[in-house]
């Protein structure tokens, strides 16, 4: 071709072809890190709510209950799908974080530790910002009871009388024992003796909501190792479910 | 080209080209060789399609001119809207031609030292078996090799050029190296 130069630029002239602007040519991209940004938020919530579906986990159990108990119980009732969200977000990022233009560029092993260490800082940000409390427990008042057990597994953790873990209502007070309405509605008799621990000031009143760390020693009987106050919904909670505990702290 | 233009850097250029198109002229000439050849080894057009090719190639650069980023050498943009347009047309037009326009000097290039090249380069039955082992290299091998070898572009380069990551293009080239020789020396030519 004679003069190709010449020809393109006359072709350029004639056609009147103008340079795009940048933010024509680059709004999709603008649009990932946009995308980005969401899901390092949203894997930061899921984060913080992993923290929240662990704080009614006093280190001093771990005295206890014993390591193997503790593990078994923590893995039946970990927080999967919060893990699974973050999980999900992790992997939709990095590959957004691919079709961005510079996406080819980054160690997919390198960015997925900065994103996992970009969603602790800020999830634990959230939680220091009691965000994730307000959201838990926003989130709980519309929560149907059959998914319940999903989102805030830790309820779960206190009906799991075989592996040590109690929760429920004081019915009646005796002096070695009491009655308590455990959260599958059931009457339990929970023996004490001076071993055991109670880890709140104050007496022990009818109508409190209780943890129990123990053991299961017969037909809805269990000796209690240690005691400990079951936090409340807020004031504020309209309470449609009577009285129950709080786990989200 | 006088020695004044040649010392206008091709940053320099794109900036001017954005308000004069006569400035682009200048950014025409710089490529359109390169790009000639690179789409000439890696492709198997005519030199008529080649020149429409590279127009349509040049038109995208001038239209894309403020997606320019400076962190890129100016050459590996333009390979790579090259490429991509190259892409484009031979999913297009889904044809290609018997012959592969490689010089015996090309061929050289991507072999060196995996056989010993300079006792059968003069049979012209041996380049012709080396043609057609080229021939039958996956695209994306072929690209690869020419873009090392014959176009020299670095790892890092070719890493902006195709968007693939470092290690991917280093593997890429190893084995395309690899299937290659390996070709050449199953039909018994080495």
């Amino acid at each position: 071709m004679e003069n190709p130069a010449q020809k393109i630029i006359e072709t350029i002239k004639r056609a009147k072809i103008k340079p795009e602007s940048r933010f024509s040519l680059r709004w999709k991209n603008y649009l990932f890190w946009i995308g980005l940004g969401l899901l390092a938020i949203l894997g930061a919530l899921s984060f913080s709510l992993v923290i929240l579906n662990f704080l009614d986990f006093h280190p001093v159990f771990f005295r206890y209950v014993g390591l193997r108990k503790m593990m078994h119980i923590l893995i039946i009732t970990a927080p999967y799908l919060w893990l699974a969200l973050i999980l999900g977000a992790l992997v939709l990022s990095l590959a957004i974080l691919r079709k961005t233009v510079y996406g080819y560029r980054y160690n997919l092993f390198l960015v997925s530790i900065i994103g996992i260490l970009l969603m602790s800082f800020l999830g634990t940000a959230l939680h220091l910002a009691k965000f994730n409390s307000r959201f838990g427990n926003r989130i709980s008042r519309g929560v149907p009871p059959f998914s319940r057990g999903a989102i805030f597994p830790m309820e779960k953790r206190w009906k799991s009388p075989e592996e040590g873990f109690l929760a429920g209502r004081v019915a009646q007070i005796r002096a070695d024992n009491l009655w308590i309405i455990s959260l599958d509605d059931e009457s339990w008799l929970v023996k004490n003796s001076a071993e055991t621990k109670k880890m709140f000031a104050g007496e022990i009143k009818l109508d409190m909501w209780l943890v129990i760390i123990g053991e299961k020693i017969g037909e809805k009987e269990f000796m209690a190792e240690l005691i400990d106050a079951a936090p409340e919904f807020p004031e504020s909670h309209p309470k449609k479910e009577g009285r129950r505990p709080n786990f989200i702290r | 080209m006088t020695d004044e233009k040649n010392n206008i850097t091709d940053q320099a250029l794109v900036e001017a080209a954005k308000n004069n198109p006569e400035a682009f002229g200048e950014i025409v000439n710089r490529y359109w060789k390169r790009l000639f050849g690179f789409i000439r080894r890696t492709s198997y057009f005519s030199q008529e399609d080649i020149e429409d090719i590279l127009q349509e190639v040049f038109f995208k650069v001038y239209r894309y001119l403020n997606d320019y980023d400076s962190r890129l050498a100016f050459s590996t943009w333009i390979y790579q809207i090259a490429r991509n347009t190259l892409i484009d047309e031979i999913r297009k037009k889904k044809t290609r031609p018997a012959t592969i326009p490689l010089e015996t000097e090309d061929l050289k290039k991507i072999l060196k030292s995996g056989l010993d090249i300079e006792k059968e380069i003069l049979s012209v039955d041996f380049m012709e078996k080396i043609r057609s082992s080229i021939f039958d290299l996956p695209y994306n091998y072929r690209e690869i090799l020419v873009l090392r070898f014959l176009e020299e572009k670095s790892y890092e380069e070719i890493m902006d050029i195709l968007k693939k990551p470092k290690g991917t293009v280093a593997a890429l080239v190893s084995r395309g190296r690899k299937i290659l020789i390996e070709k050449i020396k199953r039909r018994e030519i080495a």
